[in-house]
């Protein structure tokens, strides 16, 4: 009887300690499986920046992204993007006009310079 | 504040469905009727000797009661609409759609908190940065606080934006085509993910 009860004692500590463990593993990861790009939208030709672009990333998980415009420098950034297994697409808008669409492999926080125009 | 007020306003619905189910259950029970009470058994209600009411229907007295306990925390517990804003202006020589960009500029208190945080925030001094955008265009910031905003229109003026790229030329190698599997949302209904 005293065995038994030592056993189920045992068993609830080890069970508290795995949930401790398996949450703690949750919550590292949620705070982690998210990324950030940053970029600026060159001309080809002058390697200035491009103000007032229209910018988005565009995922078949996630669908489109928020719009982000590039400022007075071409600046732009995107934050909280998914991590994904799956290739994202960067898209960049002239008013309604595609300008530029290139694949991006996102697995963390990175910056970019993309050059646009002829 | 908001808490005990909800508190309020589910115990008022209660007492009132709880009027409303007695008085029912109270009628069936024969303890009531919808006849006329006499005058000493009429329920009457005084207001600061300003409002009264009587009826000689306790039975219907009851009912409105209880429904009234029941809509008027209904009426009261409403959510405030927040009001709108509207933004007015001229940008003329742009043959380009400009976009309208607003952002709230960081709100810091001086204050410091031990384990508790109390604070008052005046949001009529919170200000906004507005920025009008246009492709090729530098852009052009404005400042706007909450108190200016709330008085119903803001007006922007005449603004002018400075052209900085002559053309932008496509260049049909830099866009690559989606694999034909992948269907993504047009641009108008963007905001799937990302800040």
């Amino acid at each position: 009887m005293i065995q038994d009860k030592k056993d189920m004692a045992l068993l609830c500590s080890i069970v508290v300690v795995t949930l401790f463990f398996a949450n703690a593993s949750i919550g590292f990861s949620e705070s982690t499986n998210k990324a950030t790009l940053k970029g600026q939208v060159v001309h080809k030709q002058t390697q200035k920046g491009i103000p007032g672009l229209k910018i988005f990333l565009v995922s078949e998980v996630y669908g489109r992204s928020v719009l982000k415009v590039t400022d007075n420098d071409g600046y732009f950034t995107i934050r909280s993007i998914p991590i994904s297994e799956k290739k994202y697409y960067l898209e960049i808008y002239e008013a309604d006009n595609l300008v530029y669409r290139e694949e991006l492999d996102i697995k963390d926080d990175m910056e970019r310079i993309f050059t646009v125009g002829k | 504040m908001e808490g005990s007020f909800n508190i309020t306003v589910v115990i008022s619905a209660v007492c009132g469905l709880a009027m409303v189910i007695g008085g029912i259950l109270l009628l069936w029970r024969g303890a009531m009727s919808l006849d006329v009470a006499s005058k000493s058994e009429a329920i009457s209600l005084e207001w600061k000797r300003e409002l009264r009411l009587t009826t000689q229907y306790p039975a219907l007295g009851f009912f409105i009661i209880g429904l009234a306990f029941i809509f008027i925390p209904l009426v009261f517990s409403k959510p405030t609409p927040i009001p709108k804003a509207k933004i007015e202006g001229t940008v003329p020589g742009v043959n380009k759609p400009l976009t309208l960009i607003l952002e709230t500029e960081p709100w810091i208190s001086g204050k410091e908190h031990e384990d508790s945080i109390e604070e008052e925030i005046d949001l009529s001094t919170v200000r906004l940065r507005i920025t009008l955008s246009a492709p090729l265009h530098r852009q052009v910031e404005r400042w706007v606080s909450l108190g200016e905003l709330a008085e119903g229109t803001y007006d922007l003026g005449k603004v002018r934006l400075q052209r900085v790229v002559p053309a932008l030329s496509k260049d049909d190698t830099d866009i690559v085509e989606l694999p034909a599997d992948i269907k993504v949302p047009p641009t108008n209904k963007a905001g799937g993910f990302g800040e």
